[in-house]
């Protein structure tokens, strides 16, 4: 493994402070539980809707000057909680404190529209991102330089393939230098010279920005990139500090529970009520460290 | 320093500080949150103004969207009413049913575009509002701003072309045999009235529909009843009888477009708003099948309540909202 110390740690005597801090952050949904709810329609009208804890109790510590991970299956609830980062659901307990503006890219494209053109959809982009109108040129030739979509960014999106999406969407969302940037499983959907450009980028801008936060199922890359990592397993944190020994506290995890059928019923079960997911004994003994040790 | 900040509020400016320690930001959980008052929604205001490149941004790329798909481009914005009139000009040919007051005086088609071309503004901005969750969801997702921001960018790409439209109207009326008057200079006022009614309910559709996909499918037959039981196909003298009349503005639209067709049409015969029943109140001065000033001071003054209350309850509910839209669409 080559983790590398985060470039720009300060070396004073005094650490700054973590870039984001969660503490007992909590998203509660209100869903009819599909184990409990009758059949039809009148099921859907008769059973009370219940509590659904998307996240519960997480709380994490984003050193300055680091690439954080956050790993975990499909309905995990990292995506839920990129978008609490990204202040745009509210969460329900908890408190967050960021020192710097965050910037999220959770999908291929911020919003972009098939039937407009790259330029548009860009220039869409630049501006949601609150980016000033008079440095557009300079901000396009720079994306044109990195993505090499030359004339296609005239054509609309629809025309393009996924990988042009992606090219787009990641350059865009990387070409306002923010402080702290939250992604989504956006690197790997390109050729592997993509993600090897997006991988470089990524570095060269960790350099500049506070820090850069990454939901991903590419558990290479977080061994290969980050600094810190975090695991979540129905809506809690299960293990959180150095990205080895959580990649393979959750390897593990994945390991034992693919050849048991019935867990995720159980930690379906166990979210609704409320409880802790059924993570076999010999697992859940990582410490769960809230300030996260970077090298 | 600390500063607080929720999704609902604006994130408070950074204060210069001459220190070296960055500024915290924080994030409450929503029931450690305040209610929302007075000063919150002037900040929520502020914020919305500070997002106003967004606002023209996206109404700049919905209109590029209006041409986009088609190749009769803007031209449909105009070609739909006028479709829609020759429709029912010929429905109420086939049933020579004389439904409107002015037809001694008015031509059909034109008093029929003078009633569809302002209901299609209505109808294209209420419609949008109802579906501003659906169409722009991974904005929703992504970006914090104020929701307010996607209602006003469809509502002033709908004003622009409607404003196209109400140009060809006017050309249309004459080429129809309408005598030009000098109420036609009132017109850029009463647009901008219609606008305020059309502003003042979009929250309203917009909050519904965050909160029930059904309501979303209800809405287009909520808006078809709201064109059926307005004076758009036919005006209030003949069709409804002359006790229920002043109470048929109890519906807002019946004072819009009543007011469109005195001023589109000199003598035209409005009936008379309920407030101008009252006598006492505000002085009837329908001369020329106009509304009296008071009757618009106090129609555009509630409009103005509608639109505050409205807009209050969709800068509260923006983080409900938010969820909810996460979840159901």
């Amino acid at each position: 493994m080559s983790q590398a110390p985060p470039p720009n740690a300060a070396s004073s005597s005094k650490p700054p402070p973590p870039v984001v801090r969660a503490e007992g952050v909590g998203v509660c949904f209100r869903v009819a539980n599909p184990q409990a709810a009758g059949r039809g329609i009148a099921g859907r009208w008769l059973k009370p809707r219940q509590p659904f804890w998307a996240l519960r109790d997480v709380s994490f510590e984003v050193p300055h000057g680091s690439m954080f991970f956050i790993i975990g299956r499909n309905g995990a609830g990292k995506t839920t909680l990129l978008r609490v980062l990204a202040e745009t659901l509210e969460p329900d307990a908890g408190t967050l404190s960021f020192t710097g503006k965050v910037t999220a890219f959770l999908s291929m494209g911020l919003g972009f529209n098939p039937e407009l053109t790259g330029k548009d959809n860009l220039e869409m982009a630049l501006t949601l991102m609150g980016v000033d109108r008079a440095t557009f040129p300079e901000r396009r030739a720079e994306i044109d330089d990195f993505t090499k979509l030359g004339p296609f960014l005239d054509m609309p999106i629809k025309t393009y393939s996924a990988g042009m999406r992606a090219r787009l969407g990641f350059a865009i969302a990387t070409s306002v230098e923010p402080e702290v940037l939250i992604m989504d499983e956006v690197i790997n959907a390109g050729d592997e010279q993509f993600r090897e450009a997006a991988r470089k980028r990524l570095q060269t801008m960790l350099g500049k920005a506070r820090a850069i936060i990454v939901a991903t199922h590419g558990l290479r890359q977080v061994t290969d990139q980050g600094h810190a990592a975090m695991w979540i397993e129905a809506g809690r944190v299960q293990a959180c500090g150095k990205t080895e020994e959580v990649v393979t506290t959750y390897r593990r995890f994945v390991k034992a529970v693919r050849n048991d059928p019935f867990y995720d019923a159980r930690a379906r079960a166990a979210r609704f009520a409320g409880e802790s997911p059924p993570i076999p004994a010999n697992l859940s003994a990582t410490p769960l460290d809230p300030v996260v040790p970077v090298d | 320093m600390r500063t607080g900040s929720s999704i609902t509020a604006p994130p408070t400016p950074a204060a210069a500080t001459p220190s070296s320690e960055p500024e915290v930001r924080v994030v409450r959980a929503s029931s450690q949150q305040g209610k929302l008052g007075l000063s919150g929604y002037a900040a929520h205001l502020r914020w919305l103004v500070a997002h106003t490149p967004l606002v023209l941004s996206l109404a700049r790329t919905q209109l590029k969207l209006t041409v986009s798909r088609s190749r009769l481009y803007y031209l449909w914005w105009m070609l739909d009413p006028v479709l829609d009139t020759a429709c029912y000009a010929v429905l109420f040919a086939l049933i020579r049913a004389s439904t409107n007051a002015g037809a001694d005086t008015v031509p059909t088609v034109a008093f029929l575009l003078a009633g569809i071309v302002p209901w299609r503004m209505n109808m294209a901005c209420w419609g949008a509002a109802g579906n501003t969750w659906l169409s722009h969801r991974a904005i929703l997702e992504q970006v914090r701003f104020p929701h307010l921001v996607l209602l006003l960018a469809r509502f002033l790409s709908e004003a622009w072309l409607y404003a196209v439209a109400l140009g060809v109207l006017m050309t249309a009326c004459v080429l129809f045999g309408v005598t030009p008057s000098w109420t036609w200079l009132l017109l850029p006022g009463w647009v901008l009235v219609h606008g305020l009614v059309v502003l003042a309910f979009m929250p309203l559709f917009a909050i519904g529909a965050a909160f029930s996909l059904d309501f979303l499918k209800l809405l287009p037959y909520l808006l078809r009843l709201m064109f059926f039981f307005s004076p758009i196909l036919y005006s209030l003298i003949p069709m409804v009888p002359a006790w229920a009349r002043p109470w048929m503005y109890a519906n807002p639209m019946a004072m819009l477009m009543e007011t469109y067709r005195g001023l589109l049409f000199s003598g035209y015969e409005r009936a008379p708003a309920v407030l101008n029943e009252a006598g006492e109140v505000v002085v009837e001065a329908a001369v020329w099948g106009l509304p009296s000033a008071g009757a618009v001071a106090i129609y555009v003054g509630a409009m103005a309540a509608v639109l505050l209350t409205t807009s209050y309850w969709f800068i509260k509910l923006q983080p409900t909202m938010s969820r909810n839209v996460s979840r159901m669409y």
